[in-house]
């Protein structure tokens, strides 16, 4: 019996499908025995629940059922409905006779399955399901019925919450630009939005159960096979352009944005991807890249053509030193413009510029050594750089440690840790003849201690020491980097 | 003498004061020049006819791309350097524009050897 079971519910949130149960379990206790005990479990639980006589008069309500309400029912002459006015889920009135629980009593059995709005006096309406169950004595004679309400507001606005979001979805879905898509494993898609077959010219029906590899280049089918199944087991999506197939015949690019779809035991079931079409994007990027190749080329092709109008001045025995260091220097030029364009004229490593230097002069490498960390250094910081170093190994390799078959270049430089960092770089010569300084200063060395501290924002020194020359550049680090903007580089 | 001397070597440059320039450095080197070949037509019609140890061919040539010229050399089984200013990662064996006549001697007499 119910006596010793207590509320069968704990108090909290609204939950409907919990009230349903508790309906039920309601509708089938034995309302025989004790009434008393009866009422007093009614009241205590959280659900409206009320009682009538044979002829629907009011005859017992729960403080719940005055909350759902809205009211106090009249006990004895309230009629069927503890509740003020009533609706069809359409919005047509509801009359209290024709309500399920009048239903219930003429016809004497249960009424399930039927939703109402019921309206408050203070107008708030609250769609509600009834559970109205006949009540019989021992004999089976009808005495009664018990109805029980169950409130699903939060229900339904839970339901429309989820109308509204897949309204708002569905509108993106729609409306975007960008393509979105989805295919089953084997890559038959399953959904496409507009974007996808306006792009396509295709309809939708033409798209969809058909593989995504009808639409793509044979080459490139296979290439998105092998990078969609690469990494099944991630949930990370993967990004990458792909080649597809245009109305006009023309392939186009798109950068698309793929995941494994799972179901909710995480078994994996499809694909989603977005994309973009980057055609155009691509075609200007290849476009530029020829176009600064073609310039690069026109540029190396000008050196060449200086250098060879270099050649046809200086003609004759007195000129073939000038018109070799001449050569030598234009070489050094063209090397740093190919270095920075190997980088696309965005910068260089220091490290890269010594070796280019050094490399260019010194034909046997253990003739060298060079050390420092990594340094980036602005286009313009390096060509001046480069220039520099040319007119080092040109000097080393007439008068210094590259003259001779024992001669050593060591190339070193740090960056100091403060918050002006500087660049301290040391070359230093080994191994070669005794040296002695110049009488005259040459274009290499005004090419350092001028152009170069005045390019670089620092110092350069040349110290001409008896067992071979140290040249020592210091220079701020930002400057060097190009993020030093002050006029006069 | 020089790895060079009394080679035959075809230069292709279409550009005249390069030309010149390539065919004074080899002259010195005690090569012998073929051509210089201006353009695809006459490079093809120069390995038709000529003995040849080496070449020296420009990628470019008034906006046309030499490969023709590179697979007629390549069919005979002559080795070439392709001088570019394009810099040097863009082919195999190759010259970035502008080049001294150091690098070209050493270029070429690689080519030489590797026969």
């Amino acid at each position: 019996m119910m006596h010793d079971q207590g509320p069968a519910v704990a108090e909290g949130e609204a939950d409907p499908a919990r009230d349903i149960r508790l309906a039920e379990a309601l509708a089938g206790i034995d309302w025989g025995g004790d009434e008393r005990h009866a009422r007093a479990l009614l009241g205590a639980l959280p659900v409206a629940v009320y009682t009538t006589d044979a002829e629907g008069r009011i005859t017992y309500y729960n403080q719940a059922a005055v909350e759902l309400s809205g009211r106090r029912p009249e006990l004895g002459s309230d009629r069927w409905c503890v509740t003020w006015k009533l609706y069809l889920p359409d919005g047509t009135p509801l009359a209290h006779d024709q309500c399920p629980m009048a239903i219930a009593l003429r016809e004497n059995r249960p009424v399930r399955g039927v939703e109402a709005i019921a309206e408050r006096p203070d107008g708030a309406c609250v769609p509600f399901l009834p559970y109205p169950t006949p009540l019989r004595d021992e004999t089976g004679r009808l005495v009664g019925a018990i109805n029980t309400l169950v409130d699903i507001s939060e229900r339904k606005q839970a339901d429309r919450a989820i109308r509204e979001s897949e309204a708002r979805f569905r509108e993106q879905f729609e409306n975007a630009n960008d393509f979105i898509f989805t295919a089953d494993l084997k890559m038959r898609l399953t959904s496409c939005n507009p974007a996808v077959t306006h792009a396509l010219g295709v309809p939708l029906e033409a798209l969809i159960g058909h593989s995504v590899s009808e639409f793509v280049p044979a080459a490139a089918a296979e290439r998105n096979r092998r990078i969609l199944s690469a990494r099944p087991e991630s949930r990370q999506s993967v990004r990458y352009e792909a080649e597809v197939n245009g109305p006009d015949g023309e392939v186009m690019v798109w950068e698309i944005s793929s995941r494994l779809t799972r179901d909710p035991d995480g078994t994996p079931n499809g694909f989603h991807g977005i994309g973009r079409d980057i055609t155009e994007r691509k075609r200007d990027e290849r476009r530029l890249r020829l176009l600064v190749d073609e310039l690069n080329h026109r540029v190396k092709n000008t050196l060449a053509i200086v250098q060879s109008l270099a050649h046809q001045s200086f003609q004759g025995d007195d000129a073939s030193g000038a018109r070799a260091s001449f050569q030598g220097r234009l070489v050094a030029l063209a090397g740093a413009h190919n270095l920075l364009t190997s980088r696309s004229w965005e910068s260089a490593e220091l490290g890269e510029v010594v070796e280019t230097a050094l490399g260019g002069c010194a034909a046997d490498c253990a003739r060298f050594s060079i050390h420092g960390p990594p340094v980036p250094l602005h286009p313009q910081s390096a060509v001046t750089l480069s220039m520099a170093l040319h007119e080092l190994c040109t000097n080393a390799a007439k008068y210094g440690a590259f003259s001779t078959p024992e001669g050593h270049v060591d190339v070193s430089w740090s960056v100091s840790d403060n918050d002006e960092p500087m660049l301290s770089l040391r070359w230093e010569e080994s191994g070669g003849p005794s040296v002695a300084a110049p009488a005259r200063s040459g274009f290499g060395r005004r090419m350092i201690e001028r152009a170069l501290a005045y390019e670089l924002r620092g110092r350069a020194r040349l110290d001409f020491r008896g067992e071979g020359l140290v040249c020592e550049i210091e220079a701020p680090l930002a400057r060097l980097a190009g993020k030093d903007c002050r006029p006069g580089g | 003498m020089t790895a060079l001397e009394g080679k035959r070597i075809l230069v292709v440059e279409d550009e005249p004061l390069i030309a010149m320039m390539v065919e004074d450095m080899l002259h010195d080197f005690g090569a012998i020049v073929i051509g210089p070949a201006a353009s695809v037509a006459e490079a093809l019609a120069l390995i038709e006819e000529a003995v040849l140890d080496a070449a020296l061919l420009d990628v470019n040539l008034r906006g046309e791309r030499s490969d023709a010229v590179a697979d007629a050399l390549e069919a005979r089984g002559v080795p070439f350097a392709l001088a570019t200013g394009y810099g040097e990662s863009a082919v195999g064996v190759a010259l970035a524009k502008p080049y001294g006549g150091d690098r070209l001697v050493t270029v070429l007499a690689g080519l030489l050897e590797s026969r």
